[in-house]
């Protein structure tokens, strides 16, 4: 676990390294050098054996993350006047554990806000989501 | 030049131009509060209203709105951990901090205060060297902006004590990044993986939302509870306290604004760059560096006395050149522009009374802004007592949507979400987000001007070693290269 | 204006002849993008914003219309976006030539033809380019820049490798019998002219309307320009150099929609653009920055179109 960051930057710059070296010289020149001092510096880091201190759990980390990945796709997919009351309710209620009452007013007022400031304030459009948008 | 100075501050103190200042500072105060939005957005806005308004009042309110934004976006950085604009990003390193310790009424007040006397050093500057603008921008080509972009990358790298490898490792992930998109010097596309939205690269503001804002949502999720964990050290008293401690580190705040002066007047810079600079050398100069990122207040003072600082120096290439310092300056030029006035040489000839009317306006905003901002520290500061539950989704929603507002594109939603990842697991594993955006703000530019260099120099690199600018950017690389080794041996 | 979304849902499914329909009877209904594929701040831009209120008073109804800035792949992205977009009116785009030629030709991925875009009206007259020095440069004729051409290469600062600035100063120098070499790089028009000045590079080829504040304030000398009849007194034209052909090289701003627009749609939008063209207070706002807004009407656009695109099959390999 201590090394999973250090492993998952090697592998990425590992890939942009490759990628680099498929462009003209030019265009290379700078991404080439610091993917190289980046892996020197790497290998350097996991010689150290330097850790984290704190341990938040793993599972309650895991959450959080997959709240957010869930909420920025629903916005992708439904867009943002959907997508916004969806995800305020559902963490409210499921995260939360507010009743629903709490959790739909929540919404309510969240979704209104950003409807009034961004839509009528600012006259952007807002996005309407991959599957609601005109073709 | 008194006398236009006197004529712009007169033009600006009639009934109508105050109020259009006072209606500017208004909506840039709370614009800049709110993330993604800042304030080219307010003035994109604002543009088409101006159309019927005399050149110095449409003036006036553009000074209002660009004045106030850094108090919004201070705001929302120490409370939120959520920069309103990319140069308040620096804010939250101490801020946030600061906030969670129940100290947000503390951090706002030096916030406020630092602004204020920010703007007001930049003002003084700004009038002293306008007559020599032009000059000023033409000291720094190609040569002196790669050394300008290394001075500063060293700057930051040296700053993260301590865990200096994990920063310039995270500092080197942000030069990647940076090297994402289309290369305006050979015409490449890189590293984009066939998707548009990456031809222009990754999107500051949209990074800079997920790196803190949202980062720190997923912080105060998986930890619960509220930002603030003692409601009792939640009080007014710490906003004055915030005012005596600028007071009390007026060096902080002299070296805050003149980095931001210069920061700002040279052109492609920028303000991000000016803030984290501002910050990195003050840890620098600091005898308790390990205090920074833990709520130390001088890392609020510094930031924000640079931010403001750097606004009026901004006006110098935007109005000598036409060369705009950010993307704020260049909606500003629409503005300009749809009023008659074209930035340029011809411009400070031509429109002086203006130019000066605007920066007492940009000046008045900025004071007035802190002002208002203290006065609503206090209640804002009760926000930290919020529990997570309830914050974190409000505040997430707010980030993303205000993410997709800054230019209308929902790639910057899934940016600003791989980015709060980023920011999270940068947080969790100790590597320091500083040196990352400084990173990914100087990284492409560092590129450009060192290809250019060699263009210019057909490849003799001593070229560096041939222009005076150049001689001095590269003592101050080897002095601060040195410094820690001497420092060390001290000890 | 909110976007009506039952609405355009109920016309989507009606088919493409209820959408056509709804599209031309109620043209517009919402904000309308306009596409500048360009850096906020230059002069390209501050064209379409003082445009795009004068267009938003001639539209037959109250909408918005809402510059944006692509300036991605030097324009090729938002270039790419225009074609693509869906052919309603609420999509809209400059472009400049032979620039964006150069584009095309290289694609990237952008897919766009230039010659099926729908054009809608022409952003003033053609432009001429003129060659300029800083104010502080050795050289001080244009015989004196042509004696350092036989020594070394010129060194011009240039955009990138993809703008109308790059082809002209590519094409120019050509003509001119000038060994060249270019600094690209720079972001924007102002960025690369006062390039120039600083001394980056020897000299600078750049539109007359960037370079006449600047001349003004004595700030850059004017060694050469690509006008058939100099408006700059003791300054060689095209035609005392003996190269007409300069005065072919000429930056064309127009406005264009996506192909395959219908003909209501356009016709309205051609309309409102050719009153914008007329405003008293546009003209005079453009005058300032000395870009000549005379009436146009959309096919004027499209023979400019086709006479920039005959230009650049002449030079093509080279700038390729």
């Amino acid at each position: 676990m201590k090394y999973m960051p250090s492993v998952a930057l090697a592998i990425l710059t590992v890939v942009f390294l490759a990628t680099a070296y498929t462009y003209p010289s030019q265009a290379r020149a700078f991404p080439v050098a610091v993917a190289w001092v980046m892996l020197f510096l790497i290998a350097i880091d996991m010689l150290s054996g330097k850790t984290a201190e704190d341990r938040p759990p793993v599972a309650g980390q895991f959450r959080a993350v997959a709240w957010l990945a869930a909420f920025a796709l629903t916005l992708v997919l439904i867009g943002i006047l959907y997508g916004v009351p969806l995800y305020i309710a559902a963490s409210l209620r499921f995260r939360g554990h507010r009743s629903w009452i709490a959790s739909l007013m929540a919404a309510a007022i969240t979704t209104s806000g950003i409807w009034l400031l961004f839509a009528v304030v600012l006259r952007l459009d807002l996005y309407q989501g991959y599957f609601l948008s005109p073709r | 030049m008194l006398h236009l100075w006197l004529s712009g501050l007169g033009g600006l103190l009639q009934a109508r131009e105050l109020l259009f200042l006072a209606i500017g500072m208004t909506i840039g105060l709370f614009f800049g509060a709110i993330p993604g939005i800042g304030g080219a957005t307010a003035l994109a806005l604002l543009t088409p209203l101006t159309y019927g308004l005399d050149p110095f009042t449409a003036l006036a309110l553009a000074g209002g709105v660009m004045g106030a934004v850094p108090m919004g976006g201070s705001i929302s950085a120490i409370l939120l951990n959520a920069p309103g604009s990319a140069p308040s990003a620096a804010t939250c390193l101490d801020g946030h901090p600061l906030a969670q310790q129940g100290k947000a009424g503390l951090a706002l007040g030096a916030a406020a205060s630092a602004n204020a006397i920010g703007g007001i050093i930049g003002t003084i500057s700004v009038l002293a060297i306008l007559p020599i603008a032009k000059d000023l921008v033409l000291l720094f080509g190609p040569p002196e902006l790669f050394l300008l972009a290394v001075l500063g990358l060293i700057i930051v790298a040296t700053a993260s004590r301590g865990k200096m490898l994990r920063g310039l490792i995270a500092g080197a992930l942000g030069l990647m990044i940076a090297f994402i998109g289309y290369n305006d010097v050979t015409g490449v596309l890189r590293f984009t993986a066939g998707i548009a939205y990456l031809w222009d690269g990754v999107h500051l503001v949209p990074a800079l939302i997920g790196l803190f804002a949202v980062a720190e949502m997923i912080d105060l999720s998986v930890k619960g509870g509220a930002i603030t964990r003692d409601a009792k050290t939640v009080g007014i008293v710490s906003v004055t306290s915030g005012l005596i401690e600028t007071f009390r580190h007026w060096r902080t705040v002299l070296r805050g604004s003149l980095i931001g002066t210069v920061v700002g007047a040279i052109p492609g810079v920028g303000g991000t760059v000016a803030s984290f600079l501002s910050y990195s050398l003050t840890v620098q100069a600091s005898k308790d560096p390990e205090s920074f990122g833990k709520g130390n207040i001088q890392g609020v003072i510094a930031p924000e006395a640079a931010i403001n600082a750097k606004d009026c120096s901004c006006l110098i290439p935007t109005l000598a050149f036409g060369i705009p310092g950010g993307v704020e300056m260049a909606v500003f030029m629409g503005l300009l522009v749809l009023h008659g006035m074209q930035p340029g040489p011809l411009m400070l000839i031509d429109h002086q009374v203006e130019i000066y009317g605007l920066i007492w306006a940009l000046t008045g905003a900025c004071v007035l802004a802190s002002l208002l901002g203290l006065l609503v520290a206090h209640p804002l500061s009760r926000i930290t007592l919020i529990d997570s539950q309830i914050l974190v989704p409000v505040v997430t929603a707010v980030a993303l949507v205000g993410s997709y507002a800054v230019d209308r594109n929902i790639g910057n939603v899934v940016v600003t979400a791989v980015f709060g990842i980023l920011g999270y697991l940068m947080i969790r594993f100790d590597y320091p987000r500083l040196t990352m955006v400084v990173a990914l703000v100087l990284g492409s530019a560092a590129e450009r001007n060192f290809h250019q260099t060699t263009m210019m120099s057909d490849g003799n690199l001593s070229i560096y070693l041939h222009r005076n600018v150049c001689l001095v950017l590269l003592a101050g690389i080897v002095v601060l290269l040195i410094a820690p080794l001497v420092r060390g041996r001290r000890k | 204006m909110k976007t009506r979304v039952t609405r355009r849902s109920f016309v989507l499914t009606a088919g493409p002849a209820g959408l056509l329909l709804a599209a031309d009877s109620d043209f517009p209904v919402r904000n309308i993008d306009f596409i500048i594929p360009k850096s906020p701040g230059g002069g390209f831009d501050n064209l379409v914003r003082v445009i795009a209120p004068a267009l938003e008073k001639y539209l037959p109804r109250k909408v918005n219309v809402v510059p944006d800035n692509i300036p991605a792949g030097g324009g090729g992205k938002g270039i790419g976006q225009l074609y693509r977009a869906r052919p309603d009116g609420y999509t809209i785009g400059a472009v400049d030539l032979p620039g964006s030629f150069i584009l095309q030709e290289k694609q990237n991925g952008a897919g766009f033809d230039l010659n099926k875009i729908t054009w809608l009206c022409a952003m003033g007259q053609p432009e001429y380019f003129c060659l300029a020095v800083g104010a502080h440069s050795p050289l001080k004729t244009f015989d004196n820049l042509k004696a350092l051409s036989g020594t070394r290469p010129i060194k011009f600062t240039s955009s990138g490798p993809e703008g109308t600035a790059y082809a002209a100063t590519v094409v120019g120098a050509n003509i001119l019998g000038l060994r060249t070499r270019l600094i690209t790089g720079y972001k924007g028009s102002s960025d690369f002219v006062v390039g120039a000045i600083r001394g980056d590079g020897d000299a600078v080829i750049a539109p007359v309307t960037s370079i006449r504040p600047l001349e003004q304030s004595r700030t850059i000398r004017i060694l050469a320009t690509f006008e058939p009849h100099g408006s700059f007194p003791g300054v060689p034209d095209a035609t005392t150099l003996g190269k007409a052909e300069l005065s072919r090289i000429l930056l064309d701003r127009l406005v264009g929609a996506p192909p395959g627009l219908p003909a209501a749609v356009k016709s309205t939008l051609s309309a409102a653009f050719a009153k914008s063209m007329a405003d008293p207070r546009t003209v005079g706002l453009a005058k300032k920055f000395d870009v000549d807004l005379a009436p146009n009407s959309a096919d004027l656009a499209a023979a400019r179109v086709r006479e920039s695109a005959a230009f650049f099959g002449q030079w093509k390999k080279v700038l390729s």
